[in-house]
């Protein structure tokens, strides 16, 4: 009876992991299959050559991966890092009982809401020659000439960067803001009668109490900024001279537009190995220090 | 990622096959019934460009009622180039016959040929049909020796300038790119204010090669042989991206062009801030728009120096196909006077077809047509190399890198030509 329960069990699993087989683990071994052969879009009628790690070797001797890796890493360090503060911030803020909560946290939602390549659009009409931000700087005083903001490598990194803080920061503070909910509102009471401090308060009760909520936010929001690509490439394409290309539209290009399917896929799987090696000491920090 | 347009793939492909298979069900049995004929109704599958103002799908419509056995499913592909790139190139990757007959750009039939992916209509073709197209287009399609689509929209790369201006300060239209950029810093001088001599879009993207091609045209340079092999020259090229660097250094392009795209650059222009514009035909109709331009009527098109870039769309037919007679058949249709008359009612094309600039129903429509005619006939497509996305990759960045000032035209020039050589190797 037993044996057959289990039977059944499987047997309603079976959908879904012929779902999870078709979309995600067809292409990923797929992918990792295709990095190990020379194949071009161009001379696909002369079929697939086996090259070993050729592509592998030849993407750590590509100085343009490089720098496109150490752009997507710090992309991410920085942004992420900032959005966690920020969105901290507004997470308390928004936990207050006030006038108006629930606009506001409607409101604060609006940035994520927008779709990315909208939103990069928008940035890149504020960060124009003429555009918004230039016109607000003159007019303060505080530049003298229009800032060639898409058209210096670091000012074009910055304005990317406070685009994407601008529109990933709701998502961290709501998601921070559902782990500071689930605080038990004694153990601030108890802090206080013993007089703890409101900053003692936090690093030693909120802190400890939402770092597992904490983990997952950031892990989420590192894996989505690690493959970080429209919002870049409405900004601008990769420019100033490929400074901001990531290695997600490095691989794009070079697969799909380049055609050149075996070097694209060893792009992707390097770039997959990275994420998971990343998200890994996640797991881990999940593990040991977690749950309270 | 990769796996994220895989994954779209594989939906598309579920929902195309969930289509074919569903569609014949409904469909089949209504002519039967109406005409009790035995001919049966042929599905052809056609991507095409995004349905903006219900383009592709009146001219599908149009096709429908006048060859009642043919259905078409019009798929609408994404609203970037690049994008329908990486679909059309997903389905003919896999050998898979759900496309029949696609809408492709300029630059991808090298691509597509090499790749064997879709056929030479030439036997389908009667002779003298071709002749019907302008040459230019039509040129875009031919891979060695074979015509592998037919052209149902142009676009090139032109010379905008501001008669009004030209005639105040007793200037003729400039015929070399060093008269362009020196008329117009004259101009700007003497204008004042906030007037500049030159705009374009010089953004890290597919315009930014266009713009250094035709500069580099004019010095006689060539990109590719007949094998397809680098003829690139060094020292032609440095002095192309010295000139155009010049260009941004010196003050005689707007301030910002290497960081505008179209929206930006055509700002600077209906401002009324610009004596000279590089623009795709596309900005004719903009720029001479009273309702938004300060400048509608006295922005002139005119031929660039030497050449301009052809740009525009055309069709092709899969090698993959099921149904390549009926395929042929839309993609005939589809570059017709009467599909590029249904385009134009409802969204502005420029035709294709040499008989809509010397009368009828087009001339009538658009009286400034024939300005159009010698710009395109001034026209050559871009590098027909399979791998000419690659090579536009590689100058796009090292351009890019020379015009902001991060490398020199020498060093620029040098890694070009590396570069370039080595994918054509």
């Amino acid at each position: 009876m037993e044996r057959r329960m289990t039977r059944i069990g499987y047997l309603m699993l079976l959908p879904s992991v012929l779902l999870i087989a078709a979309l995600i683990v067809y292409p990923v071994v797929n992918t990792i299959y295709q990095s190990f052969f020379e194949i071009r879009t161009q001379t696909a009628a002369l079929g697939a050559r086996f090259t070993g790690l050729d592509n592998y070797v030849k993407a750590i001797n590509d100085t343009h991966f490089r720098d496109t890796l150490v752009w997507t890493l710090l992309f991410t360090g920085v942004s992420v890092g900032i959005e966690l503060v920020i969105g901290m911030g507004l997470a308390l803020l928004m936990k207050r009982k006030m006038p108006g909560q629930g606009l506001i946290r409607t409101a604060v939602l609006i940035p994520w809401a927008i779709p990315t390549v909208v939103a990069g659009i928008i940035w890149t009409q504020f960060f124009s020659q003429n555009g918004m931000i230039n016109y607000i700087l003159q007019t303060i005083h505080l530049i003298e000439e229009p800032l060639s903001w898409l058209g210096n490598q670091w000012l074009a990194k910055l304005s990317i960067l406070i685009a994407d803080i601008w529109k990933n920061t709701p998502y961290m503070s709501l998601l921070l803001l559902s782990g500071l909910l689930t605080i038990s509102k004694d153990y601030y009471e108890a802090a206080q009668i013993d007089g703890a401090t409101r900053w003692k308060q936090f690093t030693c009760i909120t802190v400890p109490l939402i770092r597992s909520t904490m983990s997952v936010t950031v892990l989420f929001r590192i894996i989505s900024a690690m493959r970080v690509y429209d919002l870049i490439v409405a900004m601008t394409g990769g420019g100033p001279a490929g400074k901001t290309e990531t290695v997600s539209m490095y691989a794009v290009n070079t697969y799909f537009t380049y055609g050149n399917t075996g070097y694209g896929a060893a792009l992707s799987v390097l770039m997959l190995l990275i994420s998971i090696g990343i998200s890994l000491l996640f797991v881990d920090s999940l593990k040991t220090k977690g749950s309270v | 990622m990769r796996k994220h347009y895989l994954l779209t793939a594989v939906l598309t492909a579920a929902m195309l096959t969930g289509c074919s298979s569903s569609a014949p069900e409904g469909q089949s049995q209504e002519p039967k019934a109406e005409s009790g004929a035995a001919e049966e109704t042929v599905i052809v599958n056609y991507y095409g460009r995004p349905d903006d103002n219900g383009v592709e799908s009146a001219i599908v419509a149009a096709f429908e009622e006048s060859h009642p056995n043919i259905k078409i499913n019009y798929v609408e592909l994404p609203d970037s180039s690049n994008d329908r790139l990486k679909t059309i190139n997903t389905v003919l990757q896999a050998g898979d016959s759900s496309i029949d007959v696609f809408a492709s750009d300029v630059t991808w039939p090298p691509i597509f040929a090499s790749a064997g992916w879709v056929i030479p209509l030439d036997e389908y073709l009667e002779a003298g049909e071709l002749d019907a197209y302008l040459e230019g287009p039509l040129s875009a399609f031919q891979f060695r020796g074979a015509n592998y689509g037919l052209p149902f929209m142009a676009d090139c790369g032109a010379l905008y300038y501001r008669k009004d201006l030209l005639d105040k300060y007793g200037k003729d239209v400039p015929e070399t790119w060093a008269e362009i950029m020196e008329t117009g810093r004259e101009i700007a001088e003497q204008e004042g204010g906030r007037m500049s001599g030159f705009v374009s879009y010089w953004m890290q993207n597919e315009s930014l090669t266009c713009a250094m091609l035709e500069y580099y045209w004019e010095k006689g340079g060539e990109v590719i042989d007949e094998e397809g092999k680098s003829v690139l020259d060094e020292a032609l090229l440095t002095e192309t991206l010295a000139q155009m660097r010049e260009a941004i250094e010196s003050g005689a392009a707007a301030a910002g062009t290497e960081t505008f795209g179209t929206t930006e650059a055509r700002n600077v222009v209906t401002a009324g801030n610009a004596v000279f514009a590089r623009d795709w035909l596309s900005g004719y109709v903009p720029y001479n728009n009273e309702e938004t331009s300060s400048v509608a009527g006295n922005m002139e098109i005119t031929s660039l120096p030497s050449f301009g870039t052809l740009g525009g769309w055309g069709v092709m037919v899969s090698a993959y196909s099921a149904n390549k007679e009926e395929a042929v058949e839309f993609a005939k249709f589809r570059a017709s006077e009467e599909a590029q008359m249904i385009a134009d009612d409802l969204a502005d094309i420029t035709p294709t077809l040499k008989a809509a600039y010397e009368d009828g129903p087009f001339l009538e429509k658009k009286p400034d047509l024939p300005k159009f005619l010698p710009v395109l006939e001034n026209s050559r497509p871009r590098p027909q190399s399979p791998f000419y996305a690659e090579i536009s990759g590689i100058m796009q960045l090292e351009i890019h890198s020379v015009i902001t000032g991060m490398t020199t035209p020498e060093e620029g020039a040098a890694n070009i030509t590396q570069q370039v050589a080595q994918v054509l190797q």
